[in-house]
């Protein structure tokens, strides 16, 4: 495999709550490469969204470290980790986290925003990245006027629109239907290949760990075993029957990209 | 995140919350406007003084006193220690004084007065009034208005000078029902004799003839009671009446006894100073001063009422600068309940690539705008006060301008921009502590809120 990205060393966290101690994470130790799509499965309480927030630096560890490009994450200031998440990190949420205020086009374009594109550069990158995700007639309207399945498609767009090496995303379909959820997680599997992005999915459903190259099981803070798969599994077996069957979305994908 | 965006971002979220928006920037509109009127009372009263000071007379001019002449008053011999140390301190004032004085830095020029017991006849009116004895080549500098004639010369016989009051004092000794009205006595065209003294026993002497050429103006009150009169010839009517009435005069004794301290004698009792401009009448004065003399102009009075006027505007403004105060725990209140509101916002801001700094830059714009927009409508509103109190309260004075100008408020420009200034960084200070405390907002907590 190619390049190492992220590389979680001895990681323990444990949350006090009053006098009780509680272990989150007992001692994790895993590396991610670069290009790969990887799937922290567990079930609730596992362990495995504090696992992706300390990854993200949302979070501060209680012992060992996380190392991002072979830099020390946990070390970080918070004023640090903003510029570092800004520049190298995207993150979708299971509640999408759209900013109502906001048109779809508006809120693709934000993280532009912070990284201070002009108005124009950042209208044109967000429109690209919305006509990746199919929802090129959908640019004015407001999250409150699209469906999850469209919210969570700006949600990804969101998070691919300034190309960053890492995209975490926490429980992405956890709010979706199957049929919806399999839609958004070809999108996903589609847009980080095509730049060699890495993403970190934290799930609790088995199906989409099966769009991963790399799966890692998580119970009770601890590390169970990690599954690798080829990359041409995973594409003979999910992605070329779907685009088969959804010929239409891969329209729009096709003439915008 | 560039400035423009920041800016667009911002009114748009000030325009989000419309209703709390517009009561907040309210409260700064009060409160700006009522620091604004306030302090344009203040200067709207000061200025108004400088106009009624100039009415007064001039406000370039000093007054200086003399010492008072321990020679020739009465100073019992016994006290001759104090008598002794007050002989060396006193500077007395002289010709070469007045000369001295005019050699100082912005002085245009110096007179002496010096006022001397008399009285005046005219016919079987006799009035009380004092001679003020002056050099009359000098006489031309002051600048005295007149009413009628012009000013006396030399080339005339004794010719003099009347205060407009003192061509009025004339009053009937004999007449017993005196009722306080003067009678109208033409002194150009009455023969007006005058006495170098008051101080004469039951027959009345021989007095001499004087010229009046003029009268001053009446709108002048500064020399309304005196009587001028060229010093040299007044010093030598004197002289010769006290040679005549040697005799019968009480005042010989006085008279001896001053002569042997004459080396240090008080020419004048009174030397004015004309300042060529306002702001350097203090200095000069203070340097009168530091000679060994009382001085006094119509500036100490102008700097009297500035102090006083000062602290007033203080008052008045920190009447005002309290309403502003409590605007601006408005705009704290407001902005804290708006962190509350986009909490949520806020975290996912931070975590798709929002640095610190912009989110405290946000908080901030939003909380200058808001003093700055409320700024702008105080100082609007306080131009329309400050009319209708011009309008209202000048009107009901009248026209007769007896209460002063018409103006009562005035707002310079500088007033209006740095209240302009002012609300702004209110707003600022105000939304500082949301700002900061929007940055230490833990963005994972703010995402899971609801």
């Amino acid at each position: 495999m190619g390049e190492l990205i992220i590389e979680v060393k001895d990681l323990r966290k444990v949350y006090k709550i009053g006098s009780e101690k509680v272990v989150a994470l007992n001692k994790i130790n895993l590396s991610i490469y670069k290009g790969e799509i990887c799937c922290i499965l567990g079930t609730s309480g596992s362990g495995k969204s504090t696992l992706l927030n300390m990854m993200a630096g949302l979070e501060k560890p209680t012992k060992g470290s996380i190392e991002i490009k072979s830099v020390g994450i946990e070390k970080m200031t918070e004023k640090q980790l903003a510029r570092f998440r800004q520049k190298h990190i995207g993150f979708i949420f299971q509640s999408y986290n759209l900013l109502g205020a906001l048109t779809a086009l508006e809120n693709v374009a934000m993280p532009l925003i912070f990284r201070g594109f002009s108005k124009i550069n950042r209208e044109k990158l967000a429109r690209k990245y919305l006509n990746m995700v199919g929802l090129k007639d959908r640019y004015k309207h407001r999250p409150t006027q699209m469906s999850g399945g469209q919210q969570q498609r700006v949600g990804i767009a969101r998070a691919f629109v300034g190309t960053p090496e890492i995209i975490f995303a926490d429980e992405p379909t956890g709010n979706l239907d199957t049929k919806t959820s399999i839609e958004v997680m070809h999108i996903m599997w589609k847009m980080a290949r095509e730049k060699q992005q890495t993403i970190v999915i934290v799930t609790h459903d088995p199906e989409v760990a099966l769009y991963a190259d790399k799966v890692i099981h998580i119970r009770d803070g601890d590390i169970q075993k990690i599954d690798n798969r080829e990359n041409d599994d995973v594409y003979e077996k999910y992605i070329l029957p779907y685009e088969v069957q959804y010929d239409e979305h891969l329209e729009d994908a096709k003439v915008s990209t | 995140m560039s400035n423009i965006d920041l800016a667009i971002m911002g009114i748009k979220n000030l325009l989000r919350r419309k209703a709390r928006t517009v009561l907040t920037v309210l409260g700064v509109i009060i409160g700006t406007a009522a620091i604004v009127v306030m302090v344009s009372l203040g200067l709207g009263m000061t200025k108004a003084f400088e106009q009624q000071l100039e009415e007064y007379g001039s406000l370039t001019m000093i007054t200086v006193q003399a010492n008072r002449d321990y020679g020739s008053m009465m100073v019992s011999s016994s006290d001759s220690s104090s008598s002794l140390s007050s002989e060396k301190d006193k500077v007395v004032l002289d010709d070469a004084m007045i000369e001295s004085v005019e050699s100082m830095d912005h002085v245009k020029f110096a007179i002496g007065f010096k006022r001397f017991d008399s009285k005046f006849f005219a016919g079987r009116y006799e009035s009380w009034s004092n001679v003020k004895a002056v050099d009359f080549n000098k006489l031309a500098l002051m600048d005295i208005e007149l009413s009628e004639g012009v000013l006396p010369t030399l080339e005339g016989h004794n010719e003099v000078l009347f205060g407009f009051q003192a061509s009025k004092e004339f009053y009937d000794p004999k007449s017993r029902n005196y009722n306080g009205q003067s009678p109208e006595i033409d002194i150009f065209n009455t023969k007006i004799e005058m006495i170098p003294t008051s101080n004469y026993s039951d027959k009345r002497p021989r007095g001499y003839i004087v010229t009046p050429t003029g009268i001053t103006s009446e709108k002048n009150w500064d020399y309304a009671w005196d009587i001028f009169m060229d010093y040299d010839t007044f010093e030598k009517i004197k002289k010769e009446f006290d040679r005549k009435n040697k005799n019968n005069n009480n005042d010989t004794n006085k008279g001896n006894s001053r002569r042997k301290s004459q080396q240090k004698e008080n020419k004048y009792d009174e030397m004015k100073v004309n300042v060529d401009k306002i702001d350097n009448v203090q200095e000069v004065q203070e340097k009168v001063k530091a000679l060994g003399f009382e001085a006094y102009s119509l500036t100490d009075a102008l700097e009297q009422q500035k102090k006083s006027s000062g602290l007033m505007q203080a008052v008045l403004g920190g009447i005002g600068a309290v309403s502003l105060f409590i605007a601006a725990i408005g705009i704290t209140n407001t902005m804290v309940m708006s962190i509350y509101e986009r909490t949520k916002e806020i975290g996912v801001m931070k975590v798709i690539g929002a640095e610190l700094r912009d989110i405290k830059r946000l908080f901030l714009f939003e909380a200058a705008m808001i003093g700055f927009i409320g700024g702008v409508f105080g100082v609007l509103v306080s131009f329309g006060a400050s009319f209708l109190i011009n309008t209202v309260l000048s009107g009901m004075n009248g026209d007769s301008g007896y209460y002063g100008p018409q103006m009562l408020s005035d707002i310079p420009v500088w007033l209006a921009i740095s209240a302009l200034g002012f609300s702004t960084i209110i707003g600022l200070l105000a939304g500082y502590y949301p700002a900061v405390r929007a940055t230490r907002l833990s963005a994972l907590e703010a995402i899971r809120t609801d």
